[in-house]
């Protein structure tokens, strides 16, 4: 851990408001995008969000500070997310809504352009950018969810392979193996649209 | 032989992920992109491959509303009744370990007292 981080951790050990936001402010992005890739929904990422931020408060105690802060902060993020999609699967609730005003939002925000591509706004490139999106994020979405989460921790969250054994709790070659089943599910999910 | 070859490149597509993330040991690396060099089945795959990572890669960020923080100090507000927040002179909890080794040495300090001036 960083200095930085045992100091704000200190505060946030002493229900420290302004600590709290703080640590909010720095990690809700990652947090959110982290959660709306898994989910899928902008309604039940910006509520499993805050429950994350709520438990991590409340648990505050319960870090011991042998991995980054991010590493435990992802891993609430990452068991709140697996106990969610049971309790939607549950409910046959499995509809999935992957180009809502979230995605819109980020997609205007940055000038629509398609994913990989430029940043050149037009109408034309937005759309393409926002179908791009749309399908991708499907494709994500029908991955089962062990092997979503590691894809989206490796590939669109981009952590190295250490850190996602520690968020996950697997061994590393077990992490391999399920990203690679995962990349090329996708691959193929993906090819009818990419050509 | 059709059977062995689709072996042989699904034997090649399986390290697909490690090539990409450079995480091949030299040898089989090297064997491998030779193999891409010379197959155009395993190229056009490996190229899909590449392709779909890179979408996955480019995928827009997507940030927290505005008021977020907000949203989640209310919540803790309001399910804490305001417990939560504050600083506190003895922690979390009343520290009850404290409070009986202070009480246990406060009544043989009296038990002493007394029987010093009985005595």
């Amino acid at each position: 851990m960083t200095l930085g981080e045992r100091l704000l951790l200190r505060r946030l050990r002493e229900r420290d408001e302004r600590a709290f936001r703080e640590m909010v402010e720095t990690y809700q992005d990652r947090v959110y995008n982290l959660l709306f890739r898994m989910i899928g929904r902008k309604e039940e990422a910006e509520d499993l969000a805050q429950e994350v931020f709520v438990t991590v408060f409340k648990s505050i105690d319960q870090f011991r500070g042998d991995a980054k802060f991010s590493t435990w902060l992802y891993r609430v993020a990452a068991n709140h997310c697996k106990n969610r999609i049971k309790y939607l699967s549950r409910r046959h609730d499995r509809k999935t809504d992957p180009l809502d005003d979230a995605a819109e939002r980020a997609s205007a925000a940055q000038g629509g352009a398609p994913v990989g591509a430029g940043h050149i706004a037009t109408p034309d490139r937005a759309l393409e950018g926002a179908e791009t999106e749309r399908i991708v994020q499907q494709a994500i979405a029908d991955l089962d969810e062990d092997h979503r989460l590691v894809v989206v921790l490796r590939d669109i969250e981009e952590l190295a392979y250490e850190e996602i054994c520690q968020i996950t709790g697997l061994p590393e070659g077990t992490v391999k193996s399920r990203l690679h089943r995962a990349r090329l599910a996708l691959k193929e999910k993906l090819a009818k649209h990419m050509g | 032989m059709a059977e062995a070859n689709d072996e042989l490149h699904a034997a090649f597509e399986a390290d697909f992920s490690d090539l990409y993330d450079k995480g091949l040991a030299e040898p089989r690396a090297r064997e491998v992109e030779a193999h891409l060099a010379a197959c155009d089945r395993c190229r056009a795959e490996y190229d899909r491959f590449r392709g779909m990572l890179g979408a996955l890669s480019g995928l827009n960020r997507v940030p927290a509303p505005p008021d977020f923080d907000d949203q989640v100090a209310q919540t803790i507000h309001r399910r804490s009744a305001g417990r939560f927040f504050g600083r506190r002179a003895f922690g979390d909890r009343i520290p009850f370990e404290l409070l009986a080794v202070i009480a246990l040495i406060a009544v043989v300090a009296a038990y002493w007292l007394i029987r010093l001036g009985s005595g």
